[in-house]
């Protein structure tokens, strides 16, 4: 299987989709008029990698900023992710949130409600 | 007094970051958002009220773009859309602006109101609810945006209609963004 990577614009992350070795990663804004567009193809390649996944697979959020239609489609990545870590496999799940950044973690902490899955929130400096 | 010093007394008095009317299209939001950025940014504003206030001028912005993809208006209605960002000491102010048809209206009242009533505890447990099911949206009343906005105010959403005729009216809707956190009192 292929890794999907996409370069950010300035409304949409980047993606570092890592079939490899099992790393994902989401950085920058993600602020698209049409957030399924965006997310659609993100979602199936998660379903394509969920169907033989490496022993271990590492998700990393590093978001500035999202508007609420990415909020629902972050949240359909990580349904994916719990379903997989609900299947035996080893799912790690790391949320960057700038230290200043109240706001982001909340939602951090707020999708960790939701999905029973181990999300780890790792601060960094502004 | 010629329009230049009338422009000038009003950006000092009000201190406008920012005014645009016309048509939202997704380049045109970008470049707003970026403009407000800037400026902000430039002022040394704190990280988290920079972010506030993008969040909240995207996700208004995109209200009115969202708005006239699912019913479109007169083209010359469409291109009265505006935005104001003014600033004082004490906080920002982000106004948007567009028509609408009396029946959207209805719902779009009902919505914010029922918004402004929630404590914020509610707006998070609201919140959670749409998250998790997107289709409680509708029933609940509210749609995620205005909660989002909410939540991240914790200010009420102040709005006006203005009759146009009888088929439109002009929906004028404020957020503001404290600059200081309230201190607590005990």
């Amino acid at each position: 299987m292929e890794s999907l990577i996409i370069e950010n614009t300035n409304k949409t992350p980047k993606v570092f989709f890592n079939a490899l070795n099992g790393k994902m990663e989401l950085t920058g804004r993600s602020i698209p008029e049409n957030s399924f567009q965006f997310y659609e193809p993100l979602l199936q390649w998660i379903d394509e990698y969920s169907k033989s996944p490496q022993e271990q697979t590492q998700f990393s959020f590093r978001l500035d900023y999202f508007n609420t239609s990415s909020s629902m489609y972050i949240l359909g990545i990580l349904k994916k992710l719990e379903r997989l870590h609900l299947d035996g496999k080893v799912v790690k799940v790391f949320w960057h949130y700038d230290s200043e950044d109240e706001d982001m973690l909340q939602t951090g902490e707020d999708l960790k409600q939701i999905v029973k899955i181990p999300i780890e929130m790792t601060e960094s400096e502004g | 007094m010629s329009a230049i010093d009338r422009y000038y007394q009003l950006i000092q008095s009000e201190k406008i970051l920012l005014t645009y009317k016309g048509s939202m299209d997704g380049e045109t939001i970008s470049f707003l958002v970026k403009l407000v950025e800037k400026s902000i940014t430039e002022a040394g504003e704190k990280l988290a009220i920079r972010k506030k206030i993008v969040n909240i001028l995207v996700e208004s912005l995109q209200n009115i773009l969202n708005y006239f993809a699912e019913e479109s208006l007169d083209k010359s209605l469409e291109n009265e859309s505006f935005v104001i960002v003014t600033c004082t000491k004490q906080e920002y102010e982000i106004t948007v602006g567009n028509y609408l048809s009396t029946q959207r209206m209805k719902t779009l009242k009902k919505r914010i109101d029922n918004v402004n009533m929630m404590s914020q505890e509610d707006l998070q447990k609201v919140y959670l609810d749409i998250l998790e099911n997107p289709k409680v949206s509708m029933s609940r009343g509210a749609g995620l945006g205005l909660i989002d906005m909410a939540r991240r105010t914790q200010n009420k959403i102040n709005y006006s209609f203005s009759p146009y005729d009888n088929d439109y009216v002009l929906f004028m809707m404020g957020m503001i963004i404290n600059r200081v956190k309230d201190t607590v009192t005990i």
